[in-house]
């Protein structure tokens, strides 16, 4: 018997060593995950963020900076640090119960007491809730990774929003420009005597809408600058776009189906969400066990009384005569969910992925359309007009009013532009298996995901 | 032959060719404009024995056969390729490649066959202004007969009852049609001509355009107009007319313009008024003039010993009239400082130059000297270089050239060479104190 119980305890504390081999650190995990994070989206940490915000940054220099230095998405990691602490304390044995109990002396004898016990369940389900929380681990870190990359793709969008409004607010300065030159020319002609005043004050209404135009733009482009330095967590070190224009619409769109599959396989999201339907399911498997040794313990008992010492075994259960059958249902009930949630995240990721691609086909053509043909035809209309002005058909603010329209086309470039590289940035952060931008249908990816992990065990 | 008016009542039951004789006759009656009595007959005017050609400057005159003691011609209405002025050619509707279509010549008494092929790509008719003819032969569509369609030929026939300046032009669609360029000159001379004969006959039509800078077809829906031309062509495009001193010149301003009546005045000369399409003015009843108006839809003869040599403008008084492309609807600049406005508006588009602020007088300068472009195919108020600068006038303005001598080859003879003392000069100090001139002095009323 002696023996028996000895070896009982030999193999919980080998396993326990054993168990002792997943280590938990915080720090690794966030460099696991940026790693993981950095080979599909070839965006890393920068080495030194300080020395890349003393400089103009680059849209993948803004990455960096974004993946090194904001404190939301260290807090975000976080999670898959917690999730691997989980994982570390569900691969060790259960903690023992030991209970002891002192008698007052009777006879000059004294009288003890003790039990040593450990619950039933803990212990013959040990492996199985070490794969559950293995598969919460993988889920978790599915969606800090995904959650890397999205920040990524918010810092780069951040920085296109942020070079697109500060040329914008050029643009519309420009516009103020002309309308002051048009003041200042009815001015002098209303000082001539060759106008009514009827036509100072028209151009002067269209002048203070001017100015009240580019007060906006200004505003706009002092709150995209503000939205990148927080997308790259350097608020107080005043980051400034190495380019004054964002660039032309260069990469061509991939091939449709392909890149819909390649999003799919790469998505995390759909994998965080297969995780965690996996793990649901797993926990439905083994709910039946669960429930009937939900709270069994079982151990041994020690005691002395008069000067004799007995041994014997201690089993304690409590059936569960009522709510067998709910827990079941709702473990099952859980798996289904988890499974749909599954099916409706891949349904969400195909259908971002084919409105990514169709949403990038349709602004990259909007914008070489622009390129190629309404910013020619402005330019061509613009001189076209200086033309007719030399011949005197038109007017100095016919003149005015065709640059005007000219920078108007420049600011539907702008548009189209910005429009552009936020297509091209979703395009590659689905590719790269990022969470698609409105996966309403599936619920939010990471989101989504998370609620599920909540609602298992 | 003689044809009486019983004859010519028993020839119209036989054909076409007695029935107009017989309206015309009849109508003929209280028209001024005859030298040929009732009923009397001749043969084919002939160039050189019966009448001295017209000169229809730019133009040219219709070519004709005589078949059967009848003159034929054929117009043939079609789309053309025309040159108002070196730099300025529109695509008009015109007649056999010309437009104008080419003068029509005939004598007081000729019988005249006259075909018209329609090449248009719209139906079309000629209508004889001014002319007497039977109605069916008037040329109105959907009136006098039905409208030529694309591709058919019309035959009009009648006998010339009548001398004078007249025109000929579509009265189908006349806005759209006439606003192209369908019109000409139909000249009747005298069978029995009065008076003394002229040394040189030239003939003018009148007309106005509208041809947006830079475009290349007349716009027929436009009532303000922008290129005003003798004969179709717009100084500095129109060729000059030539006379020795002494000679008769005779000049028949004939006008189609759309909206437009034509003040045409002449320089260094006093003109008479002859003759008006509705036949000759007695002479008593004659009167000078140095500017004669003629109304749209009219015509005036006038004439003048050319007694003065030298190069004399001969040209539409309207401003406007005289100004080539000219826009409307721009700012007035005169007066502003265009030094601020270059600065402003320069600054935004580093071409512009502020004009028109001390008028027009530089801009076909400007122009010339290529550092202003304009619009392909224009002619922005273009004039052209004079012996002693720029000439500030286009469009309907011509020159009148007199000479003691005149090339024998009928050619330019050059600008005039003004005898010492004759030209206007820079006034020299001491005689504006001779004369106690002081250009520094306020204005005095």
């Amino acid at each position: 018997m002696r023996a028996r119980f000895s070896s009982v305890l030999t193999t919980v504390f080998a396993a326990a060593l054993l168990a002792g081999c997943v280590s938990v650190d915080g720090a690794a995990e966030r460099a696991r995950v940026l790693d993981a994070a950095g080979e599909r989206s070839d965006s890393f940490p920068a080495a030194d963020a300080g020395a890349l915000l003393a400089r103009p940054l680059s849209e993948d220099e803004a990455a960096a900076v974004a993946l090194a230095r904001n404190a939301a998405l260290r807090a975000e990691l976080a999670e898959a640090g917690l999730a691997r602490a989980a994982w570390a304390q569900a691969s060790l044995p259960p903690n023992p119960v030991l209970e002891f109990t002192s008698m007052p002396p009777s006879g000059g004898q004294a009288s003890w007491e003790l039990e040593a016990r450990a619950p039933l369940a803990a212990l013959l389900l040990w492996p199985h809730r070490q794969a559950l929380a293995r598969g919460a681990y993988d889920a978790a870190q599915y969606r800090a990774v995904a959650a890397a990359v999205d920040h990524a793709a918010a810092a780069r969008r951040a920085f296109t929003a942020a070079v697109a409004a500060a040329q914008r607010a050029e643009m519309f300065a420009q516009v103020e420009q002309a309308a002051a030159a048009a003041v200042l020319t009815v001015e002098e002609l209303r000082a001539a005597g060759n106008v009514p005043a009827l036509d100072v004050e028209r151009e002067r209404a269209l002048h203070h809408r001017a100015v009240l135009a580019r007060m906006q733009a200004d505003l706009d482009a002092r709150q995209a600058h503000i939205a990148l330095a927080r997308a790259l967590g350097a608020v107080e070190d005043d980051p400034r776009p190495a380019a004054s224009r964002l660039p032309d619409p260069e990469m061509e769109a991939p091939e449709r189906d392909a890149f819909v599959e390649a999003a799919i396989r790469a998505s995390l999201p759909l994998a965080s969400a297969r995780a965690e339907a996996e793990r649901a399911l797993r926990a439905a498997g083994a709910e039946g066990v669960e429930a009937l040794l939900d709270h069994a313990e079982a151990g041994a008992v020690f005691d002395r009384h008069h000067g004799a010492t007995e041994r014997g075994w201690l089993v304690e259960f409590r059936p569960p005569l009522f709510d067998f059958a709910a827990r079941s249902a709702a473990a099952r009930i859980r798996a289904e969910a988890a499974a749909d949630r599954h099916a409706a995240m891949a349904a969400g990721v195909r259908a971002a992925a084919l409105s990514a691609h169709a949403g990038f086909a349709a602004a990259a053509a909007r914008a070489r359309y622009v390129r190629d043909e309404l910013l020619p035809a402005s330019e061509r209309l613009l001189n076209e007009t200086m033309l007719q002005y030399n011949a005197m058909q038109l007017g100095v603010f016919d003149l005015i009013a065709a640059f005007e329209a000219r920078v108007a086309a420049g600011t539907e470039y702008v548009d189209a532009l910005e429009a552009y590289h936020h297509a091209r940035i979703t395009l590659m952060t689905l590719a790269q298996g990022g969470t698609p931008p409105d996966a309403s249908g599936a619920g939010n990816g990471a989101a989504m995901a998370a609620r599920g992990a909540a609602g298992g065990h | 032959m003689k044809l009486s008016r019983r004859n010519a009542l028993l020839a119209g039951a036989t054909g076409l060719a007695a029935a107009p004789l017989l309206a015309a006759s009849a109508a003929a009656q209280a028209n001024p404009a005859r030298t040929m009595r009732d009923g009397e007959s001749a043969p084919p005017g002939v160039a050189g024995r019966d009448y001295r050609p017209v000169i229809t400057p730019d133009g040219a005159a219709l070519p004709y056969r005589i078949q059967g003691g009848v003159k034929i011609f054929h117009l043939v209405a079609e789309e053309v390729e025309h040159e108002f002025a070196p730099g300025l050619v529109g695509r008009c509707w015109g007649y056999n490649g010309r437009v104008h279509g080419p003068t029509i010549e005939a004598v007081e008494g000729d019988r005249l066959r006259i075909y018209v092929t329609n090449r248009l790509p719209a139906p079309t008719t000629v209508h004889w202004h001014g002319l007497v003819v039977p109605s069916g032969m008037d040329g109105v569509g959907g009136i006098s007969q039905p409208s030529i369609r694309p591709g058919e030929t019309f035959v009009y026939e009648w006998t010339l009852r009548q001398h004078g300046t007249f025109m000929y032009h579509s009265h189908h669609d006349e806005m759209t049609q006439m606003a192209l360029g369908l019109m000409g000159l139909f000249i009747a001379h005298p069978r029995r001509p009065q008076g003394p004969r002229a040394d040189r006959d030239y003939a003018y039509l009148l007309s106005e355009w509208q041809m947006h800078p830079g475009a290349s077809r007349p716009d027929p829906n436009a009532m303000e107009f922008n290129l005003l031309t003798f004969n179709a062509r717009a100084y500095p495009g129109t060729s000059p007319m030539l006379a020795r001193t002494g000679e008769r010149v005779r000049i028949r301003l004939a006008n189609l313009s759309a909206m437009d009546h034509h003040p045409i005045h002449i320089h260094g000369h006093v003109m008479t008024v002859t003759e008006t399409d509705g036949g000759p003015i007695p002479q008593s009843a004659r009167w000078p003039e140095t500017t004669v108006l003629v109304p749209t839809g009219s015509s005036r003869t006038v004439e003048f010993i050319a007694d003065n040599p030298g190069d004399w403008a001969f040209h539409c008084h309207m401003t406007h009239h005289v100004m080539n492309q000219m826009g409307h609807g721009i700012p007035n600049m005169t007066g502003v400082n265009a030094r601020r406005i270059d600065r402003a508006v320069g600054a935004i588009l580093p071409h512009y130059m502020t004009m028109g602020h001390d008028g027009m007088g530089d801009m076909g300068p400007h122009v010339e000297s290529g550092h202003m472009p304009v619009p392909g195919n224009s002619l922005p108020m273009v004039g052209a270089q004079g012996p002693h600068g720029y000439v500030t006038m286009g469009g309907m303005v011509t020159l009148l050239k007199v000479r003691n001598r005149l090339p024998a080859d009928g050619s330019h003879p050059g600008w005039y060479d003004d005898p010492p003392g004759t030209r206007a000069r820079i006034a020299r100090a001491e005689e504006l104190t001779r004369d106690g001139v002081d250009p520094a002095a306020p204005p005095r009323p």
